[in-house]
């Protein structure tokens, strides 16, 4: 039997292109023998597809890599057997991932592949850190046009390329050139009132006078992608200016080779597929999104208690609650002192919440922290409200969870992150011209497309809204989430952007508004009371 | 009365502390032999923040010397005492390890106002002695009503929350030519030299380590979870 196996084993791996070494080979028939019949060819063949996955760049499968595929389908295989229960408790089904907690990823464009950051992370970074930082970004742009069709370099030298190529020069190149060009780089503004385009070989300075825009809020510190012509004065007309385009989140995956982006853990492909389906039957799952909780308001804690006690008589209670700050209407500066008083609302919050035993048993509590709360630093991304004022809400309500701002969670295999800032008025303040209304005239559209085609929760200038040098990756939306949550003091609004899911709760202390959202069908109902 | 002092450093204390410096000079060889640790040849413990601790004949004299100067009418002379003695610890006079540094650290709190009397003072929390005590009190004699302690601990935090926001908010320098960087990609100056921060991690940390000393006396537990989590220590 194991020498025809081991035929077949070589004869698969050479029609997919791959050379086996004797180690690998020894590995995969060790694995395969657990089969018998029918059942080994679709071992080998799903044993076979794994290996493509993992070792995109080399032809050669090593030892190393054979082995790792194989314990991970041995292990997903036990864990398929032992949870012969269909439905796994919520608790599983929810994954709630920290910001500090995500992987950083950096691209490296020699090799032109993603590597596993695998040092520590200092909070406070060396002066290194800081350029890393917009480098990083540039290049995770950078990457994600080169596979765009119309910003590509032609594969073969031909007449046709030269019409409409829009291929990327950098900004050294424009000395002494002449013609249309197109360029990318980081809007900044280097001197007082002169605008420049930076990229990772230079800057120049540009016009935006006439240029022409495309939709989105274009401030200072935000990459786009600029056609103008190189003018005597050594200034860059920009003739049409847009954001990088935006990539589908498939074809992003499938460059990252299993890397895992979103921190919550990489699945198989049975595993995907498996949580996919039990996605689509959680039918009864809800989350409520609820944002600006003033716990030191009478009125706002009055208007919490009615919604908690309208989910308390629904049939199926939601699995998640939300509470986003800021929970107290006092910001924290120095003429708020009163901290104990503000742990005894949050024990008082606790109670309230007790009160509910239905809620208390079968949902969870997610706790983000808001810009003006209590904690240690105003720079993104936050940590957790401290435990001194969250100590006695916890004794009432033991599986509360405390997360940082921002912060995503894994439904299943979907993927939801939830930010709390003040993203549109201050991109609105930050912005450089107004908006074009050429295609929507509601700024809220505006900002999302912003954030989505920057892949980045908040392209800010630094000064505005200070980010840790090190742990910008936090803050990435790459590869594209599907449903991105933004607490915002503006108005509710729900809009739906190439198939991401992107919402305002509004807020709750102010305008009494607050979000259901389903998650198996990506459906928002944007409620108030 | 000032010249009788100035004789006194000329003479007898440059006499004595000379003959001191000598023992310990010997005694310290004496001490390195037997133990045969290259490493433990000052035996002085370290200092964070401070690297320029000699050995222990040369922080005798820094301290000796700084105690004297204090007196400004005969300074002069202090100072002669000093060049002496330090030539015979073979310490150049202006070397940046002959600087006498204070290892106590300081942190003023400035405008603190005492609720019962109004009296607006500058603290010291490192340096006073009166508040080394648990409790802090009104400076003023007749006063000594106890300040605020949740006032106080929010003033403490609010300046660590902005000495937390300024450290990512700062100017990066070239090492070579002292510039401020303006481009945000570039990883050189343009004259090639690469960049380091203001105010360096180290510095940051260890100015941020007096709250959280602060913080672990008084029993500030907002303030020490803060501080804590700046300073990145896992509990």
């Amino acid at each position: 039997m194991s020498a025809s196996t081991r035929k077949k084993v070589l004869r698969k791996c050479k029609i997919r292109g791959r050379v086996l070494k004797t180690d690998a080979l020894d590995e995969i028939l060790s694995f395969v023998s657990r089969f018998q019949g029918p059942d080994e060819d679709e071992a080998i063949d799903l044993l076979l597809d794994e290996l493509e996955l993992e070792s995109q760049k080399s032809t050669i499968i090593e030892k190393e890599s054979a082995h790792r595929v194989v314990s991970r389908l041995l292990e997903a295989d036990a864990a398929v057997e032992e949870s012969s229960d269909p439905c796994p408790a919520g608790s599983s089904a929810i994954r709630v991932v920290d910001a500090f907690l995500v992987p950083k990823f950096r691209y490296d464009p020699i090799r032109k592949q993603f590597y596993e950051h695998t040092g520590s992370l200092p909070l406070h970074g060396d002066a290194s850190a800081k350029a890393a930082l917009y480098r990083d970004r540039f290049l995770l742009l950078s990457q994600r046009l080169s596979r765009d069709q119309n910003f590509s370099k032609p594969a073969f030298e031909s007449e046709f390329s030269h019409f409409g190529s829009c291929e990327i020069s950098p900004i050294q190149s424009l000395v002494g050139q002449t013609g249309r060009r197109w360029v990318m780089g980081v809007i900044s503004q280097l001197e007082d009132g002169h605008f420049y385009l930076e990229d990772l070989t230079a800057s120049v300075e540009i016009n935006l006078s006439n240029a022409k825009i495309t939709t989105g809020f274009f401030s200072e510190n935000t990459i786009v992608v600029a056609e103008g012509e190189m003018l005597v004065e050594g200034i860059f007309q920009v003739l049409t200016c847009g954001f990088p385009p935006l990539e589908d989140r498939d074809k992003s995956l499938r460059q990252l080779a299993g890397h895992d982006f979103f921190g919550a853990g990489t699945l198989t492909k049975e595993e995907t597929i498996r949580l996919a389906d039990m996605e689509r039957k959680a039918v009864n799952d809800m989350f409520v999104i609820l944002s600006d909780i003033w716990l030191d308001n009478e009125e706002a804690m009055g208007k919490l208690e009615t919604v908690l006690d309208g989910f308390e008589s629904v049939e199926v209670v939601p699995s998640l609650f939300v509470f986003m700050g800021n929970f107290s209407s006092h910001p924290c500066n120095l003429a708020f002192h009163a901290y104990s008083t503000l742990r005894s609302q949050f024990g008082k919050l606790g109670q309230m919440i007790a009160a509910h035993p239905r809620l208390t048993e079968h949902s969870k509590f997610l706790f983000i922290p808001g810009p003006d709360d209590a904690g240690p630093s105003t720079v993104l991304p936050r940590c957790a409200l401290p435990k001194y004022l969250t100590e006695e809400l916890q004794n009432h309500i033991p599986n509360a969870i405390f997360s940082s701002n921002p912060c995503r969670v894994k439904f299943y295999t979907q993927e939801i992150v939830f930010f709390r800032q003040d993203m549109l008025y201050r991109m609105r303040r930050s912005c450089l011209m107004p908006p074009s209304i050429e295609e929507t005239d509601d700024p809220f559209q505006h900002l999302v497309a912003t954030i989505t085609h920057q892949s980045h929760l908040c392209p800010l200038p630094l000064t505005v809204q200070p980010i840790i040098w090190n742990y910008d990756h936090c803050l990435y939306l790459y590869p594209t989430p599907h449903t991105i949550v933004l607490g915002d003091k503006s108005q509710q609004k729900a809009f739906k952007y190439t198939g991401i899911t992107c919402f305002n709760t509004g807020s709750f202390s102010t305008d009494s508004t607050f979000v259901a959202y389903r998650p198996c069908s990506q459906e928002v109902e944007l409620s108030a009371l | 009365m000032i010249e009788y002092i100035k004789g006194q450093i000329s003479s007898y204390f440059t006499d004595s502390l000379l003959r001191i410096v000598r023992d310990i000079v010997v005694h310290m060889k004496g001490a390195s032999r037997s133990e045969d640790d290259p490493n433990s040849s000052s035996g002085l413990p370290q200092i964070e923040g401070d690297p320029h601790r000699g050995d222990a004949s040369l922080e005798f004299i820094k301290h000796v010397c700084a105690v004297l100067a204090l007196d400004q009418s005969v300074q002069h002379d202090v100072l002669v005492m000093r060049k002496n003695l330090l030539k015979y610890v073979r310490v150049r006079e202006f070397a940046p390890e002959a600087e006498f540094r204070d290892p106590c650290h300081s942190f003023i709190l400035s405008n603190v106002i005492c609720s019962y009397c109004n009296d607006c003072r500058d603290l010291d929390l490192c340096r006073d002695s009166g508040l080394l005590s648990q409790e802090w009190r009104c400076g003023v004699l007749q006063c000594g009503q106890p300040y605020d302690r949740e006032v106080m601990e929010n003033a403490l935090v609010q300046i660590a929350r902005q000495r937390e926001r300024l450290y990512h908010l700062q100017d990066l320098v070239c090492l070579r030519c002292n510039q401020v960087k303006a481009a945000h990609l570039s990883e050189q100056c343009a004259c090639a030299g690469s960049f380091r921060c203001k105010e360096d991690a180290t510095e940051f940390r260890s100015k941020m380590q007096v709250f959280f000393n602060i913080a672990l006396r008084q029993k500030f537990q907002l303030l020490q979870e803060c501080t804590s989590w700046i300073l990145e220590l896992r509990l």
